[in-house]
């Protein structure tokens, strides 16, 4: 219990942290009036328009000290509101963004997350079991090669050759398309984010298969006639797991960044894309929300991992 | 599949642009501010009439009574004015079918779609066309015709402009276009704060306008404009719902969802993604045949031209010159090329130190790289420029010609200024205005681009042999604009000018634009040069005005606040299928100019069957 209670407390800390941070950033940094009431809040000179910067400054608490504005958009951030966007052209509620955003987001990462479980799975189990062949060496160079290159280089390789080049797959995103064209139309970004991860959790899940098929269980199970492929699936492959969900929580928060580049080169308005547009516009509310949603996205998913511990290994429960 | 060259250039362009940290909002290709004006050329459309010309003249009826009034089109401005947009491929007119959906890439996405109320660029105006009319129409041949309206009438001296509409017009939301309509557009256009920048200038504060009847609108001039139903051709023309423009007033979101009178119905929009207009089966000037249009911005100009190749697109809008020549290059490509719009330069801020010295501005145009652009970036694809005309235009001043590519002495100019003034505030930047003998300055630019972050590299190596301290400043295109409207920069890279007649372009450098909000950007007023400015506009277009604009080109470039670098090369780029994109007509039957500054409309583009 104790655990479970330091971990929430340790979550909430964390959580506050970052909108602190944030908050103070984004106000320190820039002038949010320009996007209110664009050339107006700079025409100071015009008594009308002095008027109108200083009625956007009450109605957006800009005219308050900044520890008292977080605390007030904090008080509406728990509620549910996340304020309106700093536009010049009206202010719709950032809700009204986020809702129109996210799911794009969150298919992207849905479909590399799971494609890289496939892929990472099968090639991790028959890299152990071929371990220090030319195959497993073979692998392993192709893993490092995944790792190592950037996000953004693999997209545009894989957006030029696939793509570009050979026309097999759509090279652009239509938000109105029908659900499985988008989801074709995402099969690429997803494929860009998902095989770096999918190369990492394959280093990780051979490793951890190799050592546990070196397990005195594991001679018994072969030694009572248990065939190999059972002996991979049914005894080696659970125990070995271990290292692979931590990965998998911790690259969660990778591939959400990893997101906001794809979503840029394979032109997909999610939140990524929001996000790079609200910093450049000095878009406040976008940005905060926006990021508190990643971290207590990141927040829950660790704690969702260790809750998945407990499960897999209950000697983590009893501890 | 294609294998051809550009591939690599997609390529290498986009692992370019990912130096910028992912291109993302709004800015567009070049990244650069896109002027609002009414432009316009002469098209040498196929199949042009031979007495086109003239039928557009008896269109406008203007008083025959004028002795000065030429052949009698107050708005025609005998359009010698050289090189229209060059067709290059084969756009046929035929028997249109009507169906489909043209799904078209623009260069960048737009924070709202409201003539009176967005400062519309051109993806803006482009989806613009698509929802809205304009009371006037600018003709193939380079003169304006009525087009909402059903004439447009100047009185004697050309102050006042009598606007009478054509009957039972009515908008998308069923309200009726009437005078009330016309002066609720002018009046909102002109409330706002930066819109209305391109109207106040021209007009009187009280009795603007006056409702003769329903139909009949008067437009009451501060001076002579014979010129000035241009102006009616373009986003200061564009009708909207004065139901809907109440509303978005109220309701500022509703800027996204345009209503006007156009070929086209606002039917959805995903900012970033897709605006989708479909046909209005009701519009007043005849059959609509695409059955829908859907507008995708992509930024990445490499990523817009590979969608057109592969057909993921029909048509786009395109300016950067290595595009262009590979659009042009591709024979299954329908390119219609205008290289007689905007021109593409640096602009100086007068109003402040630096660049409130001439020593500093003549040295920075001296240090200017011109060589090296026009090389490396317009590819000689985009015409050298040296000023705002063309060298086939009447009004192009050969005797002017830039300096540049001379960094000594840029050098010896930057270290008198120094000397003097050197330790004077760059507001801009917060520091001297010079640091070890160099002036320091900003130079500011829209992004991201990628296009645009290389020109800045390739001034800034010239700029810095001629004794400047560069420092950069990217912002997306909104941002960009404000900041010069307020004078908050130094240097901005920009893109303007190219109305076919000059007088559009006046409200971008008279004196009366400057103020805390400024559309003459730079900031330098010369009161000679608005007289002059003034007089072109009342005069019949011949020596004396054409001699009056170039007095005006030769005393831009002797005050160094523009460094011009090309001609802006503008395609509207099609693929094979599409037809009819130059068979516009106006009601009493002109054909009308189909591109203008990277702008097309759609209500007479079909798909071949």
């Amino acid at each position: 219990m104790k655990f479970w209670v330091s971990r929430l407390v340790g979550a909430f800390a964390l959580i506050l942290t970052v909108s602190a941070i944030t908050f103070g950033a984004m106000n320190i940094l820039g002038d949010p009036l320009f996007n209110i009431l664009g050339p107006t809040a700079g025409d100071v000179s015009n008594p009308e328009s002095v008027a109108k910067i200083e009625a956007a400054e009450a109605q957006f608490n800009l005219d308050k000290p900044l520890p008292v504005r977080w605390a007030l958009w904090l008080g509406d951030f728990v509620t549910g509101d996340f304020g309106v966007q700093f536009s010049a052209t009206g202010q719709p509620p950032v809700s009204d963004l986020i809702a129109e955003r996210l799911p794009r987001s969150l298919m992207l990462l849905v479909m590399a997350q799971t494609m890289a479980v496939i892929i990472s799975v099968p090639w991790a189990i028959w890299s152990a079991a071929k371990a220090n062949s030319a195959v497993d060496r073979t692998s392993t160079v192709m893993t490092f090669l995944l790792i190592g290159m950037p996000t953004f280089a693999l997209g545009i390789i894989l957006k030029y050759g696939l793509s570009i080049r050979f026309d097999w797959f759509p090279a652009t995103f239509v938000a109105n398309d029908p659900f499985w064209t988008r989801a074709w139309q995402m099969f690429l970004p997803a494929l860009t984010l998902a095989l770096p991860s999918a190369a990492v959790y394959q280093r990780l899940l051979r490793t951890d298969l190799i050592t546990t098929l070196q397990e005195d269980f594991i001679l018994t199970a072969r030694s009572k006639g248990v065939s190999k492929r059972n002996v991979l699936f049914k005894h080696a492959l659970r125990p070995s797991l271990f290292s692979f969900i931590t990965i998998a929580g911790v690259t969660t928060g990778t591939l959400i960044g990893g997101a906001l580049v794809v979503e840029q080169i394979f032109r997909i308005p999610g939140l990524g894309s929001a996000i790079v547009e609200a910093i450049l516009r000095e878009d406040f509310p976008v940005v905060l929300a926006i990021v508190m949603i990643v971290t207590i996205t990141f927040v829950v998913l660790n704690v969702l991992i260790d809750i998945l511990y407990s499960i897999i290994d209950p000697r983590v429960r009893a501890s | 599949m294609r294998t051809s060259r550009r591939g690599t250039k997609a390529g290498i362009a986009a692992l370019m642009s990912f130096t910028l940290i992912a291109a993302a909002c709004g800015g567009n290709d070049d990244g650069e501010a896109d002027d609002d004006a009414s432009a316009t050329t002469e098209a040498d459309a196929p199949e042009e009439s031979d007495d086109a010309g003239d039928d557009a003249t008896a269109t406008t009826d203007a008083p025959d009574e004028s002795d000065d009034a030429g052949d009698g089109d107050a708005a025609d401005t005998d359009d010698e004015d050289g090189e229209g947009p060059e067709i290059d491929g084969d756009i046929p007119g035929g028997d249109p079918v009507a169906g489909g959906t043209l799904r078209y890439a623009l260069e960048a996405d737009v924070d709202g779609i409201n003539p009176t109320s967005s400062a519309l660029s051109s993806p803006g105006l482009m989806m613009g066309n698509a929802v809205f009319d304009t009371l006037t129409a600018a003709t193939a041949d380079g003169d304006f015709v009525p087009y909402l309206a059903e004439s447009v009438e100047p009185n004697e001296d050309f102050t006042v402009w009598t606007v009478t509409l054509r009957e039972g017009i009515t908008f998308h939301d069923g309200t009726p276009l009437n005078a009330e309509a016309v002066v609720k557009n002018f009046e909102t256009q002109r409330a706002d704060p930066l819109v209305g920048l391109a109207v106040k200038p021209f007009y009187p504060e009280e009795g603007a306008t006056t409702i003769v009847d329903d139909l009949t609108v008067q437009f009451n001039l501060l001076e002579s404009n014979r010129y000035a139903p241009g102006a009616l051709a373009s986003q200061l023309g564009m009708m909207a719902s004065p139901a809907w423009i109440d509303a978005a007033v109220a309701d500022p979101t509703l800027n996204q969802q345009p209503v006007g009178t156009g070929p086209f119905k606002f039917d959805s929009r995903s900012e970033d993604s897709i605006t989708t207009f479909v046909r209005n089966d009701d519009w007043w000037n005849g059959e609509v045949y695409l059955d829908k249009i859907e507008f995708l911005p992509v930024t990445d100009t490499a990523s817009r031209v590979d969608l057109l190749f592969e057909r993921d697109v029909q048509g786009g809008q395109y300016s950067d010159p290595a595009s262009v020549g590979d659009l042009r290059d591709d024979d299954s490509i329908q390119s219609i090329l205008d290289l007689s719009g905007e021109e593409t330069f640096a602009m100086i801020n007068t109003a402040v130190p630096p660049f409130d010295d001439i020593r500093a501005r003549e040295a920075l145009a001296l240090a200017t790289p011109l060589d090296n652009y026009r090389n490396l970036i317009g590819l000689g694809v985009a015409p050298p420029a040296d000023q705002a005309y063309t060298p086939d235009q009447q009004y192009y001043n050969p005797d002017v010609v830039q300096v540049g590519d001379d960094p000594d002495a840029a050098l010896a100019l930057v270290a008198e200024y120094c000397a003097e003034r050197g330790t004077e505030e760059n507001a801009t930047l917060g520091g001297p205005t010079c640091t070890d003998g160099k002036i320091n300055m900003e130079l500011q630019w829209s992004g991201p681009s990628v296009v645009q972050t290389r020109t800045a590299e390739i001034l800034d190596e010239g700029w810095k042999a001629g004794g400047f301290n560069v420092s950069f400043d990217e912002l997306p295109q909104d941002a960009h604009i404000q900041q010069a409207a307020l004078g908050q920069y130094n240097v901005v890279t920009w893109r303007q000018f190219g109305a076919s007649d000059p007088s559009t372009d006046n409200v971008w450098v008279l004196c009366r634009s400057i103020g805390g909000i400024s559309l003459n950007w730079p900031k330098l007023c010369d009161e000679e040069r608005d007289a002059l400015l003034i007089e072109a506009q009342a005069i019949e277009n011949g020596p004396e005005r054409v001699e009056k604009y170039q007095e005006v080109v030769q005393k831009i470039n002797d005050d160094y606040i523009y460094i011009f670098f090309v001609h802006t090369p503008w395609d509207n780029a099609f693929a094979e299928n599409v037809r009819g994109v130059c068979d516009r007509t106006a009601p009493s039957g002109e054909k009308l100019l189909c591109v203008t500054n990277g702008r097309n409309w759609f209500d007479s583009i079909y798909f071949e069957q």
